[in-house]
């Protein structure tokens, strides 16, 4: 007995697509079998109704898609809402914010830096005077940071001058008063 | 966070640094007014306030050119520079400014100072580089410069 063939067969054999032999025999086999004769009309009905079916056109519908996306856009930059400074977000190029960060950076250390040597600093004490230890001789002995063109007084070597404290500048008045007091 | 970062940068800091340039500092008059300063040299007993030692000098000057004295004593030598500023009629500014060095018992000092004090022509100012000596001192001498200011008159 000789089986049915498969669908593909089927199709094939509608779509005149075998060879002559197997075109022979799938025809005898058809001819004499009801069921496949039912295949082959089915395929029929199918091809038919494939080409009653107008063919797209391409051009129309590329044309449609491009007015649709050019609507988006449009749409969409009518309706870009207005941002907020505040929200607004900023972009700063790589090399310009390393600069920031490294300018920050040094900013930072030197302000560190100059706190903790005012700290050095203010930590002396708070006298007015800077005692000299070794350049004191030669700094007393040397004329040349006295002003040559200034008015020179030359006070009778008495040597019993004491340092009694801060310099004192002061209106006469004040200090008649002040003495008065005392 | 980044903004407020940048609106610091940008506002805040340039106005703490205007900030401590704001000093009022009264403008000094620009004329070229002649002032006749009139200093006078005491060396005076701390104890008697007896004047041993007195030293007269005067010196014209123009509003904001120092006049410097150098005072030479046993054991100090001091470098004062006075200069004076014209505010307004007959009001100035007098700026001392004072290197001292001093020798006390071995002990070497060196002093620098800065004072000023407003006054107006004709008025009397004292000023006293190795300060005042108290009267609870037994021995010791005063400096004392003795100044005034009057304008020049030809």
């Amino acid at each position: 007995m000789y089986m049915c063939p498969d669908v593909e067969i089927l199709s094939s054999f509608y779509d005149d697509e075998l060879e002559d032999s197997q075109k022979q025999i799938v025809s005898n086999h058809v001819s004499s079998c009801p069921h496949c004769q039912k295949k082959l009309s089915e395929l029929k009905l199918i091809s038919e109704s494939i080409h009653a079916q107008e063919e797209p056109d391409f051009q129309m519908a590329q044309v449609q898609v491009w007015n649709k996306i050019m609507d988006i856009v449009d749409h969409q930059e009518v309706r870009s809402p207005k941002v907020n400074f505040w929200q607004r977000r900023f972009q700063i190029s790589f090399p310009a914010a390393a600069a920031l960060a490294a300018a920050f950076i040094v900013v930072l250390t030197l302000s560190v830096f100059s706190f903790y040597m005012g700290r050095h600093t203010t930590s002396s004490p708070a006298s007015p005077e800077l005692n000299i230890t070794d350049a004191s001789d030669t700094l007393f002995n040397d004329d040349s940071l006295f002003d040559t063109k200034a008015i020179e007084f030359n006070i009778p070597a008495i040597n019993t001058f004491i340092h009694a404290g801060e310099p004192l500048l002061i209106k006469e008045v004040d200090f008649r008063t002040r003495n008065g007091k005392n | 966070m980044r903004k407020f970062f940048f609106i610091f940068c940008f506002f805040l800091v340039p106005l703490l640094i205007s900030a401590q340039d704001s000093v009022d500092i009264p403008e000094t008059s620009d004329d070229n007014q002649l002032f006749n300063m009139n200093i006078d040299l005491k060396i005076q007993d701390g104890v008697t306030a007896q004047v041993v030692s007195d030293h007269k000098a005067q010196h014209l000057t123009v509003s904001g050119r120092p006049v410097t004295l150098n005072i030479k004593g046993g054991n100090f030598k001091a470098a004062v520079r006075l200069t004076l500023y014209h505010m307004q009629n007959d009001n100035l500014l007098l700026l001392t400014q004072s290197t001292i060095f001093f020798i006390n018992e071995g002990r070497r000092q060196m002093l620098s100072t800065a004072k000023s004090i407003p006054i107006k022509t004709g008025e009397k100012v004292l000023f006293f580089p190795l300060g005042v000596l108290n009267n609870s001192e037994k021995s010791g001498y005063n400096c004392m410069l003795e100044m005034d200011v009057s304008r020049y008159q030809e």
